[in-house]
């Protein structure tokens, strides 16, 4: 039985590739443990995978702070980075936007970004955070702070209901 | 024309492209961090394929999961899969997905009507046996 309100995981650290890889086998193993009857395992896995591409992909220095935690019949998600200026600003664009979609809205969004064939600059698809929405709906945050250097912290949060 | 095989890792799927069979594959898992450059090589090794022969080509693809940046570098090879049936060559197009996998169903049925690109869904159940169709 788990604990009503736990932390799964928590990484603080530099995303290396490598340790992108061993926190992504980490998680399958943690989900396949932990939430094994209480969620689609592969949605949770994908959603912390594209956070996780995410934070790579934009970080722009420092370390990143990951964490999965389960509060009450919720699992919640989040992640920490810095980036610069520009990539903070499009991250919560983003993610403002996905919060006023409807499920519709969001799979018309995601269509749409599939059939742009150009990648970013960073060799994103452009589509992290709407895939995260289709798997889990739009209760998604971001939250964007200075820091001291010009970088800019931004956090990431998803949550979603567990079975239970 | 060469195979084309690259091994599976951690984060990438094997490539398996034979010229002489017209099988191409790609199984295992798909998160690479740049799937750009991963599949460059896959498309233009397929484009050069179709470009140059006659042979039916049948691509299977057995992927267990993939990201999102694979998604797109997948709807680009399905993309020029689809633009040479439409030229005229024969390419089959398979898929593999687990039972209950909800997410490769769905992958599926975007590429479908997308591109309106015909596959064949294999389902895999628990003893890896499939059972094929048609969307």
């Amino acid at each position: 039985m788990t604990d009503p309100n736990s932390n799964l995981i928590r990484y603080e650290g530099l995303l290396t590739s490598e340790v992108r890889v061993q926190l992504a086998d980490l998680l399958m193993a943690i989900a396949l443990t932990n939430l094994g009857s209480r969620g689609d395992l592969k949605k949770l896995f994908g959603v912390a995978v594209e956070l996780l591409d995410n934070a790579q992909r934009y970080c722009s220095a420092g370390s990143v702070s990951f964490q999965w935690r389960i509060q009450g019949s919720e699992l919640v998600i989040e992640i920490s980075n810095l980036a610069d200026k520009a990539d903070a600003d499009r991250l919560l664009a983003i993610v403002s936007s996905i919060q006023s979609m409807t499920a519709e809205q969001i799979a018309e969004a995601f269509k749409q970004q599939l059939q742009d064939p150009a990648f970013g600059e960073k060799g994103g698809a452009g589509l992290g955070m709407l895939q995260i929405a289709r798997k889990v709906g739009n209760r998604i945050t971001a939250a964007v702070s200075p820091e001291s250097d010009g970088a800019y912290r931004c956090t990431s949060q998803v949550t979603t209901q567990l079975r239970a | 024309m060469h195979t084309l095989h690259i091994p599976a890792t951690r984060t990438t799927p094997e490539v398996h492209f034979q010229p002489e069979t017209g099988h191409c594959t790609l199984t295992g898992v798909s998160i690479p961090e740049h799937a750009q450059e991963f599949y460059q090589p896959v498309i233009q090794w397929l484009d050069t394929f179709l470009a140059y022969s006659r042979r039916p080509v049948t691509l299977r693809i057995a992927l267990t999961y993939f990201n999102s940046s694979s998604l797109k570098a997948l709807y680009i090879l399905l993309g020029r899969a689809r633009q040479a049936q439409l030229m005229g060559s024969t390419v089959r197009i398979i898929w593999v997905v687990e039972e209950d996998d909800e997410f490769m169903l769905e992958s599926s049925a975007y590429f479908a009507e997308l591109l309106g690109v015909k596959m064949d869904i294999e389902m895999l159940g628990e003893g890896g046996a499939g059972e094929r169709r048609a969307v």
